[in-house]
């Protein structure tokens, strides 16, 4: 086996309630990487197209990736794959802290869970044994209390555990499980996949060494990303305040959408208010800074907070995204509300970013008269009530009366009520995250035709753009295609390793191809670099396009891409062109348009994807 | 002509919201006012006015605009979020 990997994959199925162990191959390892490639590549192969999300056949994954549980710095993320109940289409979302590392050193590269089991179940790893232990005694225990009871009942203080709360048990399709108590692969709906199994937790302990081909080098590269990240204003912001560093000025330059992606940050939220949705005013709880597994930079932090209304204790600082959807998407400045949703997220299980927007459209629903104050159980959800968005967020959690409905997200919400469509603020049914096209709008082909729609951790032109980078006129949608595939490419290998994006950006260009050559061994430039992002896009795009989906299928709400034009602010007159954006990249990656469906030719000169050119071309 | 100007959110502690004035002849763009603002700050923080973002009289604003007596300017760190 080739450095940076245990070798070992696991298979559980819980209808019948067997593990099975298989190697990890080289030759996937060296092709897909890890992370969302592995997982894209397992899945695609081992679940039948057209499987119920939440049904036996089913498969949700949890794959770390090279860097895992090495000394690499930033080799904190692990990937969870999966079909999404929201979108029926292909997800990964992936979360930091230790769970992935600790997954690793336990001597597995990746677990993949199919079947529905009769009962509760959680599945306890500890190096290298695992087993499937009853949870009946554990369902309604929040992610953090059953952290606790876990480490008593296996005897291992030292575990590190992703479990889901009351909402991901209630199968609400918001849901998301927890690692580590506190950090979240939030999107896409992979709570409700476990609700749905009654998988309740994986805990794990793992004492082992994961080899690599190159320890004196990855110290030294570690040694050049440390000099780098020292010398970084945004390295200093982040290791300083977090990512909430940033949230006050992302509400003023148009970065953060505002009042449901309606408002303006400067006019409709002002700059003393904007400043109580950023860390510079949340700190004053801090009690400790914290960092992921291998984390020079340290963007976390706990917080203590035990005064105003909602004395919540021993909490997080939010990060940037939690604060804006929150904060400045609900024009709420309410601190202290903001700190209590963000709790509550952790305990119960629940993306921040969906449950944010979805209040956020329930919201102007109620101000536009069209959901009356009945239909929200008496709450007065008004623009900016602190207390209202927690009432309403604990209905949501507790999957009680309007957050029964509303816990399945904005897009389920208004189908089931059967109004409010035009308030919706999704890409395929997902709600779009806090960055909004219409400042880096890059963005909105991202958003509307990755194959996990609605995200920000995709590269592309986007994330440029959002780093004050653009090599052009960011409104200039002409000749886009192939640095927005570059871009995409890039940062599909980056997620695979089980790196962090913050970590890139205060590292040397290129760094982490060295780093895949320090872990595994075989040599990695940016030719091979380029071509296994390919690989690996293609595959999550085949997952979709086996599915049945086109592009048409694929939306995204008009206002988030500027039509019409906002009127005022920084962003005003921004409306995007979005279909010459992605028809651009649909060119330079040579996927077709109508169909979907990439080239033949580009599958073959890939390589590796025969599977995926069988079922779309036969053999 | 006197222009107005604030940083904001920038995470470098010398760059402050503490608004500033600052004469300049008529018929300076936002361009020309970063390299009169440069000269004023050390080198390490005036590399960000390179890649900042802008809002005159709280509508966004590219360098190249021109700027007028009594516009007032903020200077936003360019990256986005988090």
């Amino acid at each position: 086996m080739i450095g940076g990997y245990a070798g070992k994959m696991l298979f559980v199925n819980l209808t019948d309630g067997t593990l099975e162990e298989q190697e990890l191959t080289d030759e996937l390892a060296e092709n897909f990487i890890g992370g969302y490639g592995i997982g894209a590549k397992v899945l695609y192969e081992r679940m039948p197209a057209g499987a119920d999300p939440l049904g036996p056949d089913s498969m949700i994954g949890f794959v770390t990736g090279p860097s895992n549980g090495t000394n690499a710095f930033f080799g904190g993320r692990y990937s969870v794959v999966h079909k999404s109940p929201i979108s029926g289409g292909w997800n990964d979302s992936n979360s930091g802290g230790y769970f992935g590392p600790e997954l690793k050193k336990a001597g597995y590269d990746a677990v993949f869970v199919s079947g529905i089991s009769d009962k509760p179940v959680y599945l306890w790893i500890n190096d290298g044994k695992a087993q499937i232990k009853d949870a009946t005694h554990l369902w309604g225990r929040d992610t953090k209390e059953i952290w606790e009871d876990l480490k008593l009942e296996t005897g291992e203080p030292k575990l590190r555990i992703l479990a889901i709360g009351r909402t991901g048990e209630n199968v609400s399709l918001l849901a998301c499980p927890i690692n580590d108590g506190h950090r979240a692969p939030g999107r896409g709906g992979s709570g409700a996949i476990m609700g749905s199994k009654k998988l309740k937790a994986i805990a794990v302990r793992g004492t082992g060494t994961v080899p690599v081909a190159d320890p004196k080098r990855i110290q030294d590269l570690n040694k050049r990303v440390g000099a780098t990240m020292k010398a970084s204003p945004i390295g200093k912001a982040f290791g300083a305040m977090g990512t909430g560093s940033t949230t006050p000025a992302s509400a003023l330059s148009g970065d953060s959408p505002v009042k449901n992606w309606g408002g303006v940050g400067i006019l409709d939220f002002g700059i003393e208010n904007v400043q109580k949705v950023g860390s510079a005013e949340m700190d004053k709880y801090k009690t400790r800074k914290y960092a992921c597994s291998r984390c020079p930079l340290g963007c976390g932090a706990e917080y203590e907070v035990n005064d105003g209304k909602y004395p919540v204790g021993k909490t997080d600082r939010p990060e940037y995204e939690t604060a804006a959807a929150f904060g400045s998407t609900l024009l709420n400045y309410d601190t202290a509300s903001i700190l209590k949703c963000n709790e509550m997220c952790n305990q119960y299980g629940i993306d921040t970013i969906s449950a944010g927007m979805t209040i956020a459209w329930a919201m102007e629903c109620y101000s536009e008269g069209i959901l009356t104050r009945e239909e929200l159980d008496g709450i007065d959800l008004t623009w900016g009530n602190g207390d209202a968005i927690v009432a309403i967020l604990q209905k949501m959690c507790d999957g009680e009366g309007c957050g029964a409905i509303l816990a399945n997200g904005s897009a389920y919400a208004a189908n089931e009520w059967g109004k409010g469509e035009q308030f919706l603020q999704t890409a395929s049914g997902i709600e779009l995250p806090m960055h909004d096209p219409r400042f880096a709008p890059g963005l909105a082909r991202t958003y509307q035709y990755d194959p996990s729609p609605g995200r920000h951790v995709k590269g592309g032109l986007g994330s440029l753009q959002m780093a004050g980078e653009e090599k052009q006129d960011k409104y200039d949608y002409r000749g886009t295609g192939a640095l927005d595939l570059a871009l995409t490419t890039h940062t599909e290998v980056l997620n695979s390793m089980g790196l962090c994006m913050f970590g890139e950006m205060v590292s040397p260009p290129g760094v982490h191809n060295e780093y895949i050559e320090a872990l595994t061994g075989m040599t990695f430039n940016d030719a091979d670099q380029y071509t296994t992002g390919l690989r690996i896009l293609n595959m999550r795009h085949a997952f979709n396009v086996r599915e049945g989906i086109k592009p048409s299928d694929l939306t995204i709400s008009a206002r988030a891409v500027g039509k019409p034009a906002l009127t005022a602010g920084p962003l005003a007159g921004v409306s995007i062109d979005t279909d010459l954006l992605a028809r651009n990249f649909f060119e330079s990656a040579n996927w077709d348009f109508e169909t979907g469906k990439p080239a033949r030719e580009l599958l073959e000169n890939i390589g590796h994807l025969e599977e995926v050119i069988k079922d779309l071309y036969g053999a | 002509m006197i222009i107005h100007y604030y940083y904001f959110g920038v995470p470098i502690p010398s760059l402050t919201h503490e608004k500033q004035a600052v004469e300049i002849p008529s018929g300076t763009t936002i361009d020309q006012l970063m390299k009169v603002i440069g000269e004023t700050i050390e080198d390490s923080a005036s590399e960000f006015l390179n890649k900042a973002s802008f809002l005159v009289n709280k509508m966004g604003a590219k360098r190249e605009a021109v700027l007028k007596d009594g516009d007032e300017v903020v200077i936003l760190y360019p990256i986005g979020g988090g």
